[in-house]
């Protein structure tokens, strides 16, 4: 499901037109990404949490050619499933 | 980095407040979106959201596991796990306070080294593989070459021989025959004592008797000088015989010797030239090699040098030994002015390459120490900021700290001036660092003071104006605008500027309004700057990596 499918399925559920929702989504969508920018964790009530991690510098060995890389520092997001969402997953069907 | 959590409904405050809206329909909004999110991906679909990112549902397999406290092996069920990946915007933006920072390779120049040595090893194992075949060639026909110089003293042993065989024969017959003239003698001699015998024996005797037994005697005499001179004859023939076949023997060797003596002449030639051969074929082999192709050229020159000077002596016999010497020297310095026109080229650049037309970029730098951190970004090493800092001269003057957010030109040098695998580049450096701090008055220490950073912007406009670079400060104002509730300054950027990263444009030219970006005060009015477009420049990166940095300085200088 991308972007466009998304605001579908919302403005048929919410019954607003489609650029309400595509106002809203972008609206939160950024308001999430400031909140992050600034190192902040969201918690989205049974959903999950988003959060940012620290990544520590490392030292990476090329296999093939033996080439070490130090990585920089780097910080990345963070996505864990609250418990509600994954006592919801376990429920599923068991696919692949 | 702060800790602190914020739950959904600041999420939905904040909506509320961006879109002027009722926080009541940004709650619904975002429920009726996790909701949704969550139905697409309890389906199994995975969901993408744009600039934000993925969510995606994972199927982790069941694995074994050891329960720690039994020790017994147990089995984790397989599950479902909702994996979220950022957007490559949100990375970008999350990662913001490390984006300076590259990944550094550290031992490159180990795969650097290798590659030059395996022609080398090829060569020198080709090298010894030649060597060792030639020494296997040398040493079979060594083993020849000895039996055949035993078989050619033996020859030659021959060829003495007949000479001295023939003495030894002639002295052998001469001796023969003095023996057997001495022989009868003492022949004579026995019988005579043996006649004496007889006669003393018997003296009663008739003297009758006396003759006949003389007569005997003397028969007998005959008759033994007889018998031994034909068998010493016999002997002598015998000899003569012997003699006469050594001697066709050896005429016959002396035959079998010279062509023997041919083919060992070819042999040895053959033998002579191979050591040549191997010369000549291990001079081109490292003719190509570099050590060794200094090392052949010196010994050439010299070589070739040495006979050119002999000639030029030998008329002027009284040429002092020292000028010899002298003109040898010469001819070195000669030789090794390829190198002297290599440091003549990085000397001229020194000299004259320095005027500064070209820049890579422009840059902000708050101290001497910045320049520093922008030459090793720039050029690789920090040891040629100096080039950096006589571009900027006429700005920088004499102070070693100047107003933040400067902006300097990062000057385009030489290549062979910043080699950074020359090391008369950095004594370049320093000395170009000598020139130019022992005429300044003041003789800065640049790492020794922190740059005091004055706040007004404002002030530092007209030392940062040029002609070439835009200005970021311009005093002219776009537009004036109120804030209204929920505005930040990248919502402002992006409006006016096409990209959130340049809200610190914004910021700079309301400085003295706004005291805290992060929390701007409802119903302000701020000025947006007009700036240069050259300098918000959407599709250059340098540019938002240019407002980056100004933010990071910005934040450096807060803390």
């Amino acid at each position: 499901m991308n972007h466009k499918e998304l605001i579908a399925k919302i403005a048929t559920k919410m019954s607003i037109p489609k650029q309400e929702v595509e106002k809203l989504l972008d609206a939160t969508v950024e308001a999430c990404t400031e909140q992050l920018g600034d190192g902040k964790t969201i918690g989205v009530h049974s959903f999950g949490n988003f959060e940012v991690r620290k990544k520590d510098e490392r030292l990476s060995v090329h296999p093939a050619t033996q080439i070490r890389t130090l990585i920089p520092p780097k910080l990345v997001v963070n996505f864990k499933q609250s418990n509600i969402l994954k006592d919801k997953l376990k429920n599923l069907p068991h696919h692949e | 980095m702060n800790k602190d959590k914020i739950s959904s409904q600041e999420i939905i405050d904040l909506v509320a407040t961006k879109l002027s809206i009722s926080k009541r329909v940004s709650e619904e909004f975002l429920k009726n979106m996790f909701s949704t999110i969550e139905e697409a991906l309890l389906a199994g679909e995975s969901v993408k959201l744009k600039n934000f990112g993925t969510f995606k549902l994972q199927w982790n397999e069941p694995r074994k596991s050891v329960n720690v406290n039994t020790g017994e092996e147990i089995v984790l069920e397989g599950y479902n796990k909702i994996t979220f990946v950022p957007d490559n915007s949100l990375k970008d933006i999350v990662n913001e306070p490390f984006a300076h920072l590259e990944s550094v390779v550290l031992d490159d120049v180990v795969l650097e080294k290798q590659a030059p040595t395996d022609p080398l090893r090829m060569f020198n194992e080709q090298a010894l593989e030649i060597k060792n075949i030639l020494s296997e060639i040398n040493s079979t026909p060594k083993s020849k070459e000895d039996i055949n110089e035993n078989s050619a003293e033996l020859i030659l042993n021959n060829e003495i021989d007949p000479e001295e065989i023939k003495s030894e024969i002639i002295e052998q017959t001469e001796l023969t025959d003095v023996e057997t003239i001495v022989e009868p003698v003492e022949l004579q001699h026995i019988e005579h004592d043996i006649e004496e015998e007889i006669i003393i024996n018997n003296p009663p005797e008739p003297v009758e008797n006396l003759i006949p037994p003389v007569e005997i005697i003397n028969t007998e005499e005959k008759n033994t000088s007889e018998l031994i001179e034909p068998k010493i004859l016999v002997e002598q023939e015998n000899k003569e015989a012997n003699k006469i076949v050594q001697i066709i023997q050896s005429k016959v060797d002396n035959d079998d010797a010279i062509e023997e003596k041919f083919r060992i002449k070819k042999k040895k030639l053959f033998l002579l030239s191979l050591p040549f051969l191997l010369m000549i074929v291990v001079g081109l082999l490292y003719f190509y090699n570099l050590p060794f192709h200094t090392w052949t050229n010196k010994n050439i020159l010299s070589t070739a040098v040495n006979p050119i000077n002999w000639i030029d002596n030998s008329p002027n016999s009284s040429a002092p030994p020292d000028k010899l010497i002298a003109q040898i020297a010469d001819s070195i310095l000669r030789d090794s002015s390829n190198t002297v026109k290599a440091v003549d080229t990085l000397e001229l650049l020194f000299q004259n390459a320095r005027k500064y037309d070209e820049f890579i970029t422009i840059d902000r730098a708050r101290t001497l120490n910045s320049f520093k951190a922008l030459s090793e970004k720039f050029y690789g090493h920090n040891a040629f900021w100096v080039y950096i800092y006589e571009a900027n001269k006429d700005q920088v003057g004499d102070t070693i700290s100047f107003k933040s957010g400067t902006l300097f030109k990062i000057p385009k040098i030489h290549e062979k001036l910043i080699d950074l695998n020359n090391r008369r580049s950095f004594e370049m450096a320093k000395k170009l660092h000598a020139i130019l701090f022992n005429k300044s008055t003041v003789s800065p220490k640049p790492a020794a003071t922190a740059a005091p950073v004055s706040n007004s912007m404002k002030q530092d406009a007209p030392v940062a104006v040029k002609s070439e670079i835009p200005t970021p400060k311009a005093t002219t104002s776009m537009a004036t605008i109120t804030i209204k509730q929920g505005d930040r300054l990248t919502t402002y950027a992006k409006k006016y500027y096409k990209h959130k990263d340049f809200w610190f444009y914004i910021y700079e030219a309301n400085k003295d309004v706004i005291k805290d970006p992060d929390n701007l005060p409802v119903g302000m009015a701020i000025k947006i700057p007009k700036l240069d477009p050259s300098l918000i420049d959407v599709n250059n990166p340098a540019c938002i990596q240019k407002a980056r940095k100004l933010y990071e300085i910005y934040v450096q200088k807060n803390k």
